[in-house]
């Protein structure tokens, strides 16, 4: 047994982010989630356009990234804020979780999360959400995500530990702005990253990241 | 957003109690002695079972209703904790309100009419800050107070004038109005065309967005204009009680079915930020 690490975080390189979802299934598959529900997502961000130049060449700025994401345990989270029943509520170590014998089902806080991590599981009438993998974490292991990525695009630690090792998190689009929650997760950009309020593309897997 | 149809009938059943009671504030600070009225009593318990089927719109919205007795847990950071204490206090004051004018009548229910006003404001102002979220900027703007305020002033005003028109028929059998009961119908009437008036200012305020667009943009203009133009008819055909109901209700029903559109249009109108 180890002591849980003080704030922990999620770690994300986009730019060996394959977009594989190897993470989606893992999540899916450790916490026996029904379809549908989705802790943690991938949302590929394309866009860009070919030119065509007066000698006959062709010029791109055609881009696409991916970015895996799932509660982003937030220093201010707007989930915990917005609940009426504190159902949402964040321990010590900074974890947002859902006691679900408290929840209603009201869904306020999917209403408010710009990561979409509250997720209603219409057949219970609640709401749930990533926990960290807590009985992963305590037992020494690794959240599931992290533990399945392929290309170790997906790590975490101590948040402090992480922005010491990697260098400040860089939030591109379409994730929102970080003044708006502050999350406590790393992202280190795609080098075609665009920043959070760019127009220049769009999602391209919509079905599979909006709400439950 | 899905399966907003309770919340849009929690919330236009609640403003229709508070600008009922508002309307009826309205009234007896303009000098009415609303205590020896007849008509209070039917006011006030329309007013109270319309809160009452609210509230239960607002348990349909719910997962898991019977877990519902947490939901004032979270009073000191969770608007929507706030909603429902105000909203719970503003019933409770009705009852009291409604409990007294039978049982005392004229003692005390002019304070408590004072503060229903008061915690019926309250939930206005709870009700609208539930929606002015940080991350949904579709709604978190100056235009949300002003149109559930519009909602409010219109429905409690329209509310209150046709119980009194229906109250009028039942005790004269349509013979014509007392003097009281115009005077009341006056002040009802001007609550509601200050309602309309706010909600001009309300469509002013709306951000363009994707979403408010389609058959539901057109319908809910025409239908209020339509309504404001029937309720002109029914200022000039003055003198007609029977042409004047049928004008009242034509009235009601075309602001009324604005009103459900518009709230149906605010819900569909929810865009967050990210993802």
């Amino acid at each position: 047994m180890k002591s849980m690490p003080n704030k922990p975080a999620f770690f994300l390189d986009t730019q060996i982010c394959t977009g594989c979802k190897t993470c989606i299934v893992a999540c899916v598959d450790k916490n026996n989630l029904d379809p549908g529900i989705r802790w943690r997502r991938v949302v590929e961000y394309t866009g860009g356009e070919w030119k065509s130049l007066p000698d006959g060449t062709f010029q791109q700025s055609v881009f696409s990234y991916y970015i895996s994401v799932s509660c982003n345990h937030c220093a201010e989270p707007i989930c915990v804020e917005a609940c009426p029943t504190t159902a949402m509520h964040q321990d010590e170590c900074g974890i947002v979780t859902v006691d679900q014998d408290k929840c209603i089902g009201c869904r306020y806080c999917q209403w408010a999360c710009p990561y979409s991590a509250p997720q209603y599981e219409a057949q219970k009438g609640l709401v749930s959400k990533c926990n960290f993998c807590i009985d992963e974490i305590t037992s020494g292991g690794s959240p599931a995500c992290v533990a399945a990525c392929p290309t170790r695009a997906l790590a975490f630690g101590e948040y402090d530990a992480l922005l010491t090792n990697s260098g400040p998190s860089l939030t591109t689009a379409p994730l929102p702005d970080e003044k708006l929650t502050s999350p406590v997760s790393v992202f280190k950009p795609h080098n075609l990253g665009k920043p959070v309020d760019s127009t220049a593309g769009q999602i391209a897997n919509p079905e599979e990241i909006k709400d439950a | 957003m899905r399966d907003h149809w309770s919340l849009v009938l929690f919330t236009l059943l609640i403003q229709t109690a508070v600008g009922g009671v508002w309307c009826l504030q309205a009234a007896s600070f303009g000098g009415m002695r609303l205590m020896n009225l007849p008509y209070l009593t039917y006011q006030l318990v329309l007013i109270f079972m319309l809160s009452f089927v609210g509230l239960g719109g607002a348990f349909l919205h719910l997962g898991k209703p019977f877990n519902s007795y947490h939901v004032i847990r979270n009073v000191n950071r969770s608007w929507l904790s706030r909603e429902i204490v105000t909203v719970g206090i503003f019933c409770a004051s009705l009852l009291l309100l409604m409990v007294l004018d039978r049982v005392r009548p004229g003692m005390l229910n002019g304070r408590i009419l004072f503060i229903a006003s008061l915690t019926g404001g309250m939930a206005l102002v709870a009700m609208t800050r539930v929606y002015r979220l940080r991350t949904v900027p579709s709604w978190n703007h100056a235009g949300t107070p002003l149109a559930f305020l519009s909602s409010t002033l219109i429905l409690g005003g329209l509310q209150c004038t046709v119980l009194l028109d229906l109250y009028g028929w039942l005790r004269t059998g349509g013979s014509g109005m007392l003097t009281q009961d115009y005077i009341l119908k006056v002040v009802f009437m001007a609550c509601a065309i200050a309602g309309i008036a706010c909600k001009f200012l309300a469509a002013g305020l709306n951000p363009k967005i994707s979403s408010n667009s389609g058959t539901y943009l057109t319908r809910q203009p025409v239908l209020q204009a339509g309504g404001l133009a029937i309720w002109m008819l029914y200022i000039l055909i003055n003198g007609d009680p029977g042409w004047q109901s049928i004008l009242l209700i034509l009235t009601a029903c075309s602001l009324i079915s604005g009103e459900v559109i518009h709230r149906n249009q605010f819900y569909k109108s929810y865009q967050r930020v990210g993802l």
